[in-house]
């Protein structure tokens, strides 16, 4: 148990590398399909998204009332007031990080472009091409590696305050 | 036991453990937050320490005498019973459901925490080496 606590700094950072590999997966599947009208699902590819949760398992911080009973009563105007928050012993949950809930695929309608000599053209001779949105794409690549970044510099000052720990004594 | 009462008789080990401990958990506060820098709705998690070790350290406040281990403690902070808070600020100029993170701000704290962590060490480390040489002597 220590050692898992001694570790969950990074944890939590490779708990964001990890979810912020599988958003550039996904953006670069995206981009790779974004002239794909036919998957086996029938119909064109459709945009898949990963949908993001903080991971709550520590988050509730621990309180630890001392003495419920213990609560300083005021009876007199000239006592000293004891606060209730004088017994939160100890609140140090962090989080464990975030997770991948699920991998959504975006339902909004596909881009029908008029190509009647295509094959997969529908019988007004519009073709359905997926809901991708290249340049949109690109950006959302641009800020998922300058997250994946940010979880590389938070690993590594980890792991530097840990190995810094290791010269005590 | 003779060790860590050499130790802990003088105020600077304890508070520096303290401090220590405060800037392990501020490591992993900020390691979530930035983890969480593209999730919706995020809270970010700051931690509390300075301000209470503060407290604990000024000699001009009040403090309670404890003759038992049961009775609870007035006015000044215990340095030995001292703990980092996590807790969410609440930010009143973003509404709602905003993640309210920001990575250069995280970036920052993460190199003064790293900084403050080396001193820290570096002090206890000066501490442990005088307590050395009482020990050993000089030969």
């Amino acid at each position: 148990m220590a050692m898992v606590q001694l570790f969950t700094g990074m944890n939590i950072s490779a708990s964001g590398l990890r979810a912020m590999r599988l958003k550039q997966n996904l953006i670069a599947s995206n981009i790779a399909n974004a002239e794909t009208t036919r998957t086996p699902d029938g119909g064109p590819y459709k945009r898949q998204m990963a949908l993001l949760e903080a991971d709550a398992r520590e988050i509730q911080p621990r309180l630890v009332i001392a003495d419920p009973s213990m609560v300083g009563r005021t009876t007199n105007s000239r006592h000293m007031a004891i606060p209730s928050d004088l017994f939160l012993v100890q609140k140090d949950g962090v989080g464990s990080g975030v997770q991948v809930q699920r991998i959504a695929e975006d339902q909004s309608p596909p881009r029908l472009v008029f190509d009647p000599s295509h094959p997969d053209a529908n019988a007004e001779g519009y073709v359905a091409y997926p809901n991708v949105n290249v340049v949109q794409e690109m950006v959302d690549l641009i800020s998922t590696t300058r997250a994946y970044e940010a979880n590389t510099t938070a690993m590594g000052s980890a792991k530097a305050m840990l190995t810094k720990a290791l010269e005590l004594v | 036991m003779i060790f860590e009462n050499a130790i802990s008789r003088h105020t600077s080990a304890p508070a520096l453990l303290r401090s220590l401990d405060a800037s392990m958990l501020r490591q992993k506060s900020i390691a979530n937050n930035v983890a969480n820098v593209n999730t919706p709705g995020y809270k970010r998690i700051e931690v509390e320490f300075e301000t209470e070790l503060r407290k604990a350290l000024d000699p001009n406040r009040l403090q309670g005498a404890r003759t038992d281990n049961g009775h609870m403690e007035i006015g000044k902070p215990n340095l030995l019973t001292l703990h980092p808070q996590a807790y969410r600020p609440t930010d009143p100029t973003l509404p709602g459901q905003i993640n309210n993170v920001d990575i250069d701000m995280e970036m920052a704290k993460l190199a003064e925490n790293q900084i403050l962590y080396n001193s820290g060490v570096k002090f206890l480390n000066d501490r442990i080496q005088t307590i050395r040489s009482a020990i050993v002597g000089r030969g």
